[in-house]
């Protein structure tokens, strides 16, 4: 029989097993803690980045909102697979996120005045963009709080999704949350302006076959379910690669580098350029997941 | 559905229903989550739905610390974005007039300027200000 959504345990109810037995709300205290650990541990070098403190001065009001929805759905991707609880039973994702983005919320403001980037003398509106911003990266670090920090939990998540649709969000979180650190920087667009047709294109050909070289023949890990549109090896990387260039694309835009007047000829070679570092970070969230 | 996915009871298949379901704890820490994120993008919306002027500024001569240093006199600014819209890079010049003439003139950057915002700068003039007339132009900024 299904658990109701909108239910409540009494607090001092005893979860575990006969040995560890704990009362519930001493453990979801620990999965906040847990979150926050995991939000502060992945987001730290941004907090702490001039590149992100610009950013939210500049950035349209409209485009952020727009962020941080697009944000709450990749935290609910990071809370089906991975999440800052370690019980399968008390996940529930849509729920967990929320809550992920609340953490990265207190965890950013907190450095963020304890850095002395939120003070009295910025205006309000500059200080909710600068929270709300860095809060991206705090919800997702605190929604991947399990799998940077550890946990006891054994995930039985596989179970669930079909192979393909766990390689597609297992590429989109890993390249999203590895790239996060480099995208706000200008590199990025230094590199890709002093880039020759023939730099882009090797770029191009070494970011697919690397990624292929970590997924499928370095054996870091025993490759699990092979089945699924998706279950050749050259459709997955090719396809993967399409994925980690629409997350690079993504990123672009989310800095204010790129929007839909940025000609190709300069859109292209940044968006490469970025999408060596995801398509290398969604062969390794393809791993991971 | 696989066979293995038979194996799950319907908390773990789940992605809102939990077993055992939540303590007061965990509703609390997701009705203020909600109200955090929701409060903020809700003030930052309003915000964008009232601002419409373009970019002004406003500049004015901290008198009280204008002073000489290393045979230049030393002219603090505090210049402040009035409209509504962040600019980068902003080139301001200061002049310093005899009437029409320009006795000598110094040209600042100022990075960044958040809508709100405003920045202190010091500008190093070989006349004394305070016997002419001081005059700031805006030269360039950058949009976002």
């Amino acid at each position: 029989m299904s658990t109701p959504v909108f239910a409540v345990s009494p607090p001092d109810l005893m979860v575990g097993d006969e040995e560890d037995q704990q009362k519930l709300w001493v453990v979801e205290a620990r999965d906040l803690a847990r979150g926050f650990c995991g939000a502060l541990f992945l987001a730290l070098p941004l907090l702490y980045t001039l590149e992100m403190w610009e950013r939210a001065r500049l950035i349209p009001t409209w485009d952020l909102a727009l962020i941080m929805i697009l944000a709450y759905f990749g935290n609910v991707g990071f809370a089906l697979f991975n999440g800052f609880k370690n019980k399968l039973g008390r996940k529930a994702a849509w729920f967990d996120a929320l809550t992920a983005m609340g953490i990265g919320v207190v965890a950013s403001a907190l450095t963020l005045t304890l850095i002395n980037r939120l003070n009295a003398g910025i205006p309000a509106e500059t200080m909710v963009k600068l929270v709300l911003l860095e809060t991206v990266p705090t919800s997702f670090g605190a929604s991947l709080a399990i799998n940077q920090l550890g946990g006891n939990g054994r995930r039985k998540i596989e179970q669930l999704y079909s192979a393909d649709f766990k390689k597609i969000v297992a590429t989109s979180l890993g390249a999203l949350m590895f790239s996060f650190n480099i995208a706000p920087t200008v590199e990025t667009q230094i590199i890709g302006n002093s880039l020759t047709w023939w730099h882009t294109l090797a770029i191009v050909a070494f970011s697919v076959a690397v990624s292929a070289l970590m997924v499928f023949f370095a054996g870091f890990v025993q490759r699990g379910d092979d089945s699924g549109v998706l279950r050749t090896e050259w459709v997955e990387t090719f396809f993967s690669y399409l994925v980690s260039l629409l997350v690079s694309a993504l990123l672009l835009w989310m800095f204010g580098f790129i929007d839909f007047d940025t000609p190709l000829q300069v859109a292209v070679p940044w968006v490469v350029t970025m999408g060596y570092a995801t398509t290398l970070a969604g062969a390794a969230g393809r791993l991971i997941i | 559905m696989s066979d293995a996915k038979q194996d799950l009871d319907p908390a773990e298949e789940s992605t809102t229903a939990q077993d055992p379901p939540p303590t007061w704890l965990e509703w609390s820490a997701r009705a203020v989550s909600a109200v955090l994120i929701v409060g903020l993008i809700g003030y930052l919306v309003q915000a964008g739905l009232g601002a419409s002027d373009p970019a002004e500024f406003g500049f004015n001569v901290v008198q009280r610390d204008v002073r000489q240093a290393g045979g230049h006199w030393v002219l603090p600014v505090e210049i402040a974005n009035q409209g509504d819209v962040s600019v980068a890079d902003l080139a301001v010049t200061v002049e310093l007039m005899d009437g029409d003439a320009v006795v000598t003139s110094e040209a600042v950057t100022v990075p960044l300027l958040g809508r709100g915002a405003s920045a202190n700068v010091e500008f190093w003039l070989g006349a004394d200000p305070s016997r002419h007339e001081v005059r700031f132009e805006v030269g360039s900024y950058l949009v976002p």
